[in-house]
């Protein structure tokens, strides 16, 4: 049994880093060097994407990677042989599982989550499984020692938000605001009113994410939020200059955020 | 039988009663559900309390009626099919004449409700997903109507295969947006509305096309269809004086077949035949039968629970059909409940079988019909010959065919049809020079 993440809250003038990759996108050795370069720059959680089909909380960048990594091939039992290799590799960093519920559900809630901790998974993230479906996951992820990550939206509303803080472990995803993963959010009062009422309800730590994109966006969420998720930016950083780029853009989001 | 009880006595006057509610989970049985991102979470509570509002507000049925009266051509008539019946030598049939409503297919139904609904809600803007095109039509045409700023999202390979109707689309003030992703069809198309929606959730509303997604949208779409069921049953006892013995409709999402379904549900002596997309053949990728033929296996994706075309990792795979409209890789949950519990039978009909059927509707009667609601006919044809005389088949002739006319003038090989495209695009491209 695993012991769950060993995310924790932070303080004023440091900021934790959440990283994500697409498994074996655009191919298997470069998701390998995108999970280095992130461990090199401090990361501490990785999430693993097991790419689905209809991947439905995804802008167009993890749309289109989705859907390449399909048509090359890339099968959900390659993302539990990546998931092993690097959390073996990289024993100081959390890794947790994204993907969409039909994934789950199609290998058997049970069998999925012990392969998911066998694999050295310590938390998962389901974009599309509310509060009102949890217990199955949760139930599960409890016997193998996973965090089954909890997502909050800008526009959820008050009560419910009072239930999805209660049942938060790992960290507690704050969607920083309307649409899907990409676009650009614009760091402002609004956020910190946002975090700060989450953080009335939970000790468990908040990761903001949805349109984190460069160093500044991280300056000014320290005191903000204690982990910032950053995805389309690092692999368009990929996709424009490869291994070098990538690695430089995580050095700058890394000294922005204090680790540096 | 008189004329005039046909035309007085056939409208529901008040709001139906619905006898296909889901718990309080959303399930219809094993099938159903809200499986969607956080953001949505709040408009989909809000339609859910409207959806309940509304079910039992003579005012909304009556502006609905209103509407579909006075717009869209309703109350639609059911056709004794004479000549065809006698040619097949069986089974009487008739035929429910959705191809004759307002934009030519039973969508507007669905469409002029959501429309209300979104006028209620405050809405600016509609924005939908359409497969063979109907429903991004009748939504458009709604949308000019009633005032909204409308995006449709529509497959590039449906766009590609439906181009008559995304001109008229674009021609009523909608936009069309081409979704590049995936199988590049309904799915896709379904996706990108749920992003925009996520995007834009305070003014916009989704009007989604058929009785599949997220609740209460299967529960709110054959709720607004049963409109179809309801005047089949009455027309049948003034021209017939009884139920008829099977009822027949083609399923893509289920949103014609619920609507014909509820005016017979609960009478055990009616059968109801849902027949789904048989294509080419019956390997992955050449059909798309999710339930006739069990190649479908549950499955959550695009909101909801029910029987999905997938790998065993759980990825949707291709599907085909000759009818746009019928390659959705999901099914309606209601329908996956149903059929799950012996109420609904499903079946399926082959691209070749579907040609026939339409070549002998025509033939016989004069009609038209869509190359989706030919499925049903074909599996009606089949079916017919081995009963008795004294017995009645109803087919939903869900949409008319004149949108399919590139499509079926190749499955019938016209020579001189494919020479007037020939000449039409040499003139089209003289045009453009000059």
């Amino acid at each position: 049994m695993n012991q769950g993440m060993r995310t924790k809250k932070t303080t004023k003038d440091r900021i934790g880093l959440i990283g994500h990759v697409v498994a074996n996108y655009p191919s298997p050795e470069a998701a390998r060097a995108m999970i280095r370069n992130m461990v090199e720059a401090g990361v501490a959680v990785i999430e693993i994407q097991i790419p689905f089909s209809e991947p439905a909380a995804d802008g167009p960048v993890f749309m289109a990677a989705n859907h390449c990594a399909l048509e090359n091939g890339v099968t959900v039992n390659d993302a539990f042989t990546l998931m092993h290799e690097a959390s073996k590799a990289h024993p100081n960093t959390d890794f947790v599982f994204m993907t969409y519920l039909n994934i789950v559900y199609k290998a058997g809630y049970a069998a999925f989550v012990k392969r998911a901790a066998e694999s050295g998974a310590r938390g998962l993230i389901v974009p599309d499984l509310p509060l009102e479906y949890v217990d199955r996951l949760d139930q599960e992820a409890k016997v193998f020692g996973l965090d089954n990550i909890r997502l909050i939206a800008p526009n959820t509303a008050s009560d419910r938000l009072v239930l999805i803080c209660k049942s938060a472990r790992g960290f507690v995803y704050a969607v920083a605001r309307s649409g899907v993963t990409g676009g650009a959010t614009a760091v402002s009062t609004q956020l910190s009113g946002y975090t700060s009422k989450i953080s009335a309800l939970t000790p468990t730590p908040i990761g903001l994410g949805f349109g984190i994109r460069s160093p500044e966006d991280i300056m000014g969420l320290k005191g903000v939020s204690d982990y910032a998720i950053i995805g389309t930016a690092a692999l368009q950083a990929w996709q424009t200059g490869g291994d070098a780029t990538h690695r430089d853009f995580w050095k700058k989001i890394a000294k922005a955020a204090n680790h540096s | 039988m008189r004329v005039s009880d046909l035309i007085s006595g056939v409208l529901p006057l008040e709001p139906p009663k619905f006898p296909l509610l889901p718990d309080s989970r959303g399930y219809f049985g094993a099938f159903g559900g809200t499986y969607v991102p956080e953001i949505l979470i709040p408009n989909l509570q809000q339609l859910s309390k409207t959806f309940d509002q509304i079910r039992n507000d003579p005012t909304f049925w009556q502006d609905y009626l209103h509407e579909l009266v006075t717009f869209s051509g309703r109350p639609t008539p059911v056709t004794y099919a004479k000549n065809l019946s006698k040619t097949l030598g069986g089974a009487q049939i008739y035929l429910k004449r959705e191809d004759l409503g307002q934009t030519g297919a039973h969508k507007v139904n669905n469409v002029i409700g959501q429309g209300l609904i979104a006028r209620r809600l405050g809405k600016k803007r509609i924005i939908a997903e359409t497969g063979a095109g109907q429903h991004g039509m009748a939504t458009a045409t709604m949308a000019a109507r009633f005032g909204f700023e409308c995006t449709v999202y529509m497959g590039e390979e449906d766009v590609e295969r439906q181009r008559p109707n995304v001109f008229w689309m674009e021609r009523l003030g909608t936009r069309v947006v081409a979704v590049k992703d995936g199988t590049r069809t309904l799915k896709d198309a379904i996706n990108e509305a749920m992003r925009d929606w996520s995007t834009n959730h305070e003014d916009t509303y989704y009007a989604l096309g058929t009785a599949c997604g997220p609740h209460p949208f299967p529960a709110l779409v054959a709720w607004l269809q049963s409109i179809c069921g309801l005047e089949a049953r009455a027309q049948l006892q003034i021209m017939l004086g009884k139920m008829p013995d099977r009822v027949y409709a083609c399923v893509g999402g289920g949103s014609n077949a619920l609507g014909i379904f509820q005016g017979f549900i609960g009478s055990q002596q009616v059968q109801l035949v849902g027949v789904e997309a048989g294509g080419r053949g019956t390997k992955p990728g050449e059909h798309a039968s999710r339930i006739a033929g069990g190649a479908g296996t549950p499955g959550i994706a695009q909101g909801y629970e029910t029987i999905f075309l997938q790998n065993s990792d759980g990825q949707m795979i291709d599907t085909h059909s000759v009818a746009a409209g019928l390659d959705y890789v999901g099914v309606s949950p209601i329908l996956a409940d149903l059929s799950s519990k012996g109420l609904v039978k499903m079946d399926r009909a082959s691209d070749a079988e579907v040609v026939g059927a339409i070549k002998l509707l025509m033939a016989t009667e004069g009609i038209i019909p869509a190359l989706e609601s030919s499925h049903a006919l074909a599996a009606a044809f089949r079916d017919a010959p081995s009963m008795k005389t004294d017995q009645a088949i109803l087919v939903n002739v869900s949409g008319r065919g004149d949108k399919d006319i590139f499509t079926i003038a190749s499955a019938f090989d016209d020579d001189s049809w494919k020479r007037f495209l020939k000449k039409k695009a040499e003139e089209g491209s003289g045009s453009l020079k000059a």
